[in-house]
């Protein structure tokens, strides 16, 4: 037998807010999230401005379905933990009435190493570089003792990759499957898609699925620097991230959290829930080419866009809409337009593609899940979210991209793209949930 | 520091913050693991705190040690530690090592 998968709750954590309903609210309305970095002096650096979400760390904290664990959680990790904890409240799941065996958990996370996401510029320049007056290390091997005792001891706990999924299995004593993938761009992508699998084979009853990251520090604002791929348009920051756009220059960092709760049909039929919408694809596939290179036959996103359909079984014509990676940079979006094409053929001239980047940024680890929430609430509310910012269509991403506002239509199936460092590729594909008690699925 | 009771109720308030508890919830006889529901991770934290305040370091060993001595006096094995582990017992760690005086 062979379950078919739902998605029974949402929630989100974003530069807009807390809630599904805030997150809604500004992309339907093409509202972009780009702020200038006030959190630390970022004057000497070429990119100065993010989305980063705007509560603190102790208004993160007072939201947490379990407060006494803050002191354990990064930034991402509390985000996570509370738009988690949003999708189980919307589910209806009681997680007691569970069979805790049969309840799994699949995190898209980032690994952040002994420097812990959630330090303040102060704490940063004091562990990291130590270079005070009084404490300038006189050899390596003092360098290394002040490490060690200015340290906070539980920064290695708090930046472990695997820490989202240990926290919620704790949170929600879910016995089972307790996944974290690290895949840059994609990590999120595949926690969903890997767990749908599962989910599938019967192997798990429900699960949460989903990612998070925090981009917006000091060190990630030096790492994507370094590598050249932020948008360096701090005059006009907000409309800096502009996908598809001709005049282009990099992505914009974001922070955020997104996670859904997976449920098979059977499970759903047995305690009657109401399903969101239903998880039909999924593909991944590596280019096997560079670290940093997307090549131009883009064979990587042919194959994991094919792999969703096939998997969905879909024909090309029956995608009604793709949330494309799209992220502003000179390389992905000729290179995903150029695939779309591949897989879609004539069909691409007319699927409506959008990439909710423009206005939140990039998620990274939580990219792939921020954007099927999206893709839920726009086939729930029959809309398309707009790209914003494109001025002049690049010639090279000829693609019916959403612009000038939303869309609306109705909306069957979505195909959401992940693309990511390494050569990684993710694909996910929805449906509308309105026929799963008729269809014949077992 | 002054006496042993200011100390006390220093650490105190730092164990109460550390663990999100209201300070008059937490005093010298609450076990850290069996009555505040601590866990090894908290007095990691419980001790850095300690040590940023009160400007010493633990040794290594020293929790252990405390931990051991406690169970050698009580005549007990290492598991029924948790049972013995008071804040009592860590402020009078802690007043040994910024005073030099041992505990009445």
């Amino acid at each position: 037998m062979v379950e078919r998968v739902f998605v029974t709750g949402i929630g989100v954590v974003s530069a807009f807010g807390v809630g599904q309903e805030t997150f809604w609210d500004h992309l339907a309305r093409g509202e972009s999230a780009s702020r200038l970095i006030d959190s630390f002096d970022a004057s000497q650096m070429p990119t100065r401005f993010w989305a980063n979400a705007l509560a603190s760390e102790d208004e993160l904290t007072d939201l947490l379905p379990n407060k006494r664990t803050g002191k354990l959680l990064t930034r991402a990790n509390k985000m996570a933990m509370i738009a988690a904890e949003e999708a189980m409240g919307q589910s209806g799941i009681d997680p007691t009435t569970l069979e805790g065996s049969r309840f799994g958990i699949s995190v898209g996370a980032s690994g952040v190493g002994l420097v812990d996401q959630g330090m303040s510029p102060l704490d940063y320049q004091s562990s990291l570089l130590l270079a005070t007056d009084q404490k300038r290390p006189q050899s390596e091997g003092q360098f290394w003792k002040l490490l060690l005792d200015q340290m906070h001891p539980l920064n290695p706990i708090r930046s472990i990759p695997n820490a989202i999924s240990a926290h919620l299995a704790i949170q929600y004593q879910a016995l089972g499957s307790c996944l974290t993938y690290t895949t840059a761009c994609t990590s999120s992508a595949q926690a969903i898609g890997e767990a749908m699998l599962m989910l599938r084979k019967g192997r798990q009853d429900v699960m949460i699925a989903g990612g998070a990251d925090s981009g917006t520090n000091p060190s990630n604002l030096l790492s994507f620097s370094l590598l050249g791929a932020l948008s360096t348009n701090n005059e006009q920051f907000q409309a800096a991230s502009r996908p598809f756009d001709r005049d282009r220059d990099g992505f914009m960092l974001g922070e955020g959290a997104a996670f859904l709760v997976l449920e098979t049909g059977s499970h759903c039929r047995k305690r009657n829930a109401r399903p969101l919408a239903e998880l039909i694809g999924y593909g991944s596939a590596s280019d096997a080419f560079r670290v940093t290179d997307e090549p131009e036959d883009a064979r990587g996103a042919i194959r994991a866009m094919a792999m969703a359909l096939d998997d969905a079984r879909l024909a090309p014509g029956q995608v009604d809409h793709i949330n494309a990676h799209g992220t502003s940079t000179r390389m992905n979006d000729p290179i995903e337009s150029f695939a779309i094409h591949s897989v879609f053929g004539p069909a691409a001239d007319r699927i409506p593609v959008t990439s909710t980047k423009s206005m939140i940024g990039h998620l990274v680890a939580g990219a792939g899940a921020i954007e099927l929430v999206a893709s839920v609430l726009a086939i729930k509310h029959k809309l398309i979210p707009p790209t914003i910012n494109i001025e002049h269509l690049d010639p090279a991403c000829k693609l019916d991209v959403v612009r000038g506002g939303s869309r609306a239509m109705p909306i069957q199936t979505i195909l959401s793209n992940s693309f990511g460092f390494g050569g990684q590729n993710a694909c996910l594909i929805i449906r509308a949930a309105n026929e799963v008690f008729n269809h014949e699925d077992e | 520091m002054e006496s042993r009771t200011d100390l006390t109720s220093e650490v105190i308030a730092i164990v109460a913050k550390s663990l999100l508890l209201r300070p008059e919830m937490v005093h010298e006889g609450s076990r850290f693991f069996l009555d505040l529901e601590a866990e090894s991770i908290d007095i990691l934290d419980i001790r850095f705190a300690i040590e940023s305040r009160f400007g010493f370091k633990f040794q290594n060993d020293e929790i252990r040690e405390l931990l051991q001595t406690i169970a050698a006096e009580q005549d007990v094995t290492e598991k029924d530690i948790p049972e013995l582990f008071t804040v009592g017992r860590l402020v009078d760690f802690v007043w040994l090592k910024i005073s030099g005086k041992k505990p009445n």
